[in-house]
């Protein structure tokens, strides 16, 4: 109350934080949803899939 | 999808549908560039030329039990989560002993000759490949085409055009067995062209 420009610098240091803890969060986060949104594309297994391919064959064998 | 291990890796021959046209022979031969005198699946004649007779197509089966597995003494054999016996040819030593332990025949040698001479063993892979990295030029050279990988099936089974021989999961294979089994009904006798080609089963 005393020192009102102690104040604004407390202020706009609390501003800034509020605006950039969100931007930080996501600057964290995004790269791992990517890497997550790959990871789930990618085939987890070297093995059978199930597949467009593969159930059009089944398809065909059922006469 | 990847199925993560739930299936499992069956071959399966309908010996009522084989025609013994061999287009599997040369579809596996031709798809992952067989050495010349190697031939990892084969058609069998039972009673050739006699009324009765029965064709099945053979290769590895990729026992769940390999007695391959069990026997070799360097331990070149390796089983993927879904049951695909496959092995390593750089550790091979070429022994024989699967071809000897594999009641199908299926281990397979480009030389003719005693220990450590016959070269390296080759065998049907199901369509998947070897321990090299999926689809790289060493894995096709060593073992053919990793069609596994690409979302498909053993070439062999998906040229058959009677689908006498079945490749996939055991339990989709078994299914499509067990309605062929119900429509034609038991023995040779209710086959016909009718159930083969007129109507689906429901």
């Amino acid at each position: 109350m005393d020192n009102p420009k102690r104040e604004n610098s407390r202020r706009r240091f609390l501003q800034m934080a509020a605006a950039a803890a969100p931007a930080a969060v996501a600057m964290t986060v995004a790269p791992n949803a990517a890497a997550e949104v790959v990871r789930q594309d990618a085939p987890k297994s070297r093995g059978l899939r199930d597949t467009e391919h593969t159930r059009k064959y089944f398809e065909s064998a059922r006469f | 999808m990847a199925l993560e291990g739930k299936a499992r890796a069956k071959f399966l021959v309908d010996a009522e549908r084989c025609i013994e046209c061999n287009a599997c022979v040369t579809a596996c031969k031709n798809e992952n560039e067989v050495p010349w005198g190697i031939n990892r699946r084969r058609v069998v004649t039972i009673g050739d030329g006699k009324p009765g007779e029965r064709s099945i197509s053979v290769a590895c089966m990729h026992c769940s039990d390999a007695p391959c597995m069990a026997v070799c003494p360097v331990d070149v054999f390796y089983q993927t989560e879904d049951g695909i016996v496959l092995h390593s040819k750089d550790l091979c030593i070429g022994c024989g002993y699967c071809f000897y332990a594999c009641p199908f025949g299926a281990p397979q040698f480009p030389q003719a000759g005693n220990f450590g001479s016959r070269g390296k063993m080759d065998k049907c892979t199901f369509c998947a490949g070897g321990p090299e990295e999926d689809n790289s030029t060493a894995e096709f050279t060593k073992y053919g085409r990793n069609r596994i990988a690409e979302g498909k099936l053993p070439i062999c089974a998906e040229m058959c055009s009677t689908k006498a021989l079945l490749a996939g999961d055991g339990s989709e294979v078994a299914d499509i067995y067990r309605q062929r089994v119900v429509s034609r009904g038991f023995g040779s006798g209710a086959w016909g062209w009718g159930t083969a080609y007129g109507k689906k089963v429901p």
